[in-house]
């Protein structure tokens, strides 16, 4: 009985402090960049496939479609928004000089490091559920390709482990962005491994390329070089030692 | 009076810098402690320091009793702070500032936040967006903030930098209603001596770090008071004069020869007259103001700048 009620206290606690998260981005037109930010990737698959099909009708198919808008999505913007997003949740508090407030209340570095994790995680979520359902109303404008539902179902599974995968890198954007207090250097380390990731995504080295892994892991038919594995193990361990520098960094900072 | 504050040797290093050197304070219950120093003295870091948000290179920070490095979640329940830069989400409002505070705090009175603008006189601007609030509108709910959870002190770090002189004045007697109608603790730290003076009952004066002295304000008026001067041959039998032949008890003789007559600033030539007529030489005489600003400017060595 004492073991549930306890975690019925933790499930109320996380809800009361994303609760605090959500409150905190009212009007916040960070949630408008990142939407229009995601959107991108769809809105240039439509294009494509709306020139497509007038050019070559046959090419068009539903899962092509998806496809195609999933690696616009995952190769390219993916990277960039989240972590824009997770340097504006860590940089905005002190930037705005929120942070002597949050820290003077009885609440700790790490429980303030969690909670925001907790948000961006649904963030992302919520990003990659967006783009997957306007993906689907953008086909209904002028493209209409039959939908099928073991296909919307199969892509529907590779957004939102695509949205848990990146999550698991954004640990080194919160990093970057608790050392550096800026948006440039965080930006700057999305375009970098951005790039990176389109280079070395098709060799075999991006099977253990952290931020190639979204991409290569959530479409994975079995056809890699090396054992799934160590994708699997170079993800977590990215995410592990990455939140652990974010952790002992942040208990560790004095906030001039 | 026990100590709600107490720090033993607290230092502080920027790298090479030392920033803090060795500062021992303490803090009585029910005080309105005012820290004074220049800018650049420290003030902000000590500050920091008491509220676990600067780790101390050495000594130790008592609150409340209890080691601060140990309870410092315990502590914190019962602080209120306002730093000199207070930061707010300029995308919420005033009152929804306030509700992300009152959710962390896990405070459960309702009308709270009407409570806590209604004190700092901004319940009408409730509203408004954060960007849309003058400096002093901010400082103001800042200063509410720091009293949702009904704190027993009240940490506040140059409360009235950049506001005009209304608004100092309006914060100035906030923070005294505050200390008396919820009989909270206030550590106040400022640069400007007028400010302290009107506001403490108790002084540390830090210095490039160091605090000089930690006095309270009866014995700095004391200290600093109006006063006769006289400087005569013998102190001994002036001083006789003075309580027999006219009644003056309040005085002291501050050197040998000199004496300071704290009353009877009316009376000056009638002074004169008697030690004279008793043959007592009287070498110089004259009124002295006592003045706060020399007192400082000489304990900082002479380059003070209250």
């Amino acid at each position: 009985m004492k073991t549930i009620l306890s975690s019925l206290q933790e499930v109320t606690e996380i809800f009361r402090i994303l609760h605090i998260e959500l409150i905190k981005l009212r009007r916040s037109t960070m949630v408008w960049v990142s939407v229009f930010g995601v959107g991108i990737a769809p809105l240039l698959n439509y294009l494509m496939f709306l020139s497509l099909k007038r050019e070559m009708p046959s090419q068009v198919t539903i899962e092509r479609y998806f496809e195609q808008g999933y690696i616009f999505l995952s190769a390219l913007i993916a990277t960039l928004i989240f972590g824009l997003i997770t340097t504006y949740i860590f940089s905005r508090e002190y930037q705005e000089h929120t942070l002597e407030n949050m820290l003077t209340i009885p609440v700790t570095r790490t429980e303030v490091i969690i909670n925001k994790m907790v948000l961006l995680f649904i963030w992302i979520i919520f990003l990659m559920l967006f783009t997957f359902g306007f993906t689907i109303l953008l086909n209904y404008i002028g493209i209409f390709i039959d939908l099928r539902l073991m296909i919307l179902i199969k892509f529907f599974r590779i957004y939102l482990l695509t949205g848990i995968l990146h999550f698991a890198l954004i640990p080194m954007a919160a990093f970057i962005a608790l050392v550096s207090k800026s948006y440039i250097y965080s930006i700057g380390f999305g375009i970098v491994v951005t790039i990176m990731s389109l280079v070395i995504t098709n060799t075999k080295y991006g099977e253990v390329f952290p931020w190639a892994l979204p991409y290569l892991l959530a479409g994975y038919e079995g056809d890699f070089h090396y054992p799934v594995s160590y994708s699997i193990a170079s993800l977590i361990l990215t995410f592990i030692v990455s939140l652990t520098l974010c952790i002992l960094y942040f208990n560790r900072e004095d906030i001039e | 009076m026990c100590a709600i504050i107490k720090t033993k040797n607290l230092t502080k290093y920027f790298g090479n810098i030392k920033v803090v050197d060795k500062v021992s304070l303490t803090v009585k219950r029910g005080d309105i402690y005012g820290f004074l120093g220049r800018n650049g003295a420290g003030k902000t870091t000590t500050i920091k320091m008491l509220l676990g948000l600067i780790n101390p290179t050495k000594g130790e920070i008592e609150v409340f009793g209890e080691d601060l490095s140990k309870s410092k979640r315990k502590i914190l329940e019962r602080v209120g702070y306002t730093p000199e830069f207070s930061g707010f989400y300029s995308n919420l409002t005033g009152a929804e500032n306030l509700k992300i505070n009152t959710r962390l705090l896990g405070v459960q009175k309702k009308d709270i936040i009407e409570e806590v603008l209604n004190i700092v006189g901004i319940w009408d601007e409730r509203n408004k967006l954060l960007k849309k609030y003058s400096l002093g509108m901010k400082q103001r709910l800042s200063i509410a903030r720091s009293i949702l959870h009904n704190p027993e002190l009240l940490i506040l770090d140059e409360p009235t930098n950049a506001l005009d002189p209304i608004g100092i004045k309006e914060v100035r007697r906030l923070i005294k209603s505050l200390a008396e109608k919820r009989k909270i603790t206030v550590f106040i730290s400022s640069h400007i001596l007028t400010e302290v003076q009107q506001l403490a009952n108790t002084i540390g004066i830090i210095h490039r770090g160091r605090l000089l002295e930690e006095i309270s304000l009866d014995e700095l008026r004391r200290k600093n008071r109006r006063y006769i001067e006289v400087q005569v041959n013998n102190d001994g039998s002036a001083s006789m004069i003075l309580e027999k032949k006219l009644g003056i008890y309040d005085y002291e003789v501050h050197e040998e020869g000199n004496i300071r007559i704290y009353s009877h600033h009316d009376k000056i030539s009638e002074v004169n007259k008697v030690l004279i007529k008793s043959g007592i030489d009287v070498i110089k005489l004259g009124i002295s103001e006592g003045n706060l600003e020399d007192y400082f400017i000489k304990l900082t060595g002479g380059d003070g700048d209250f």
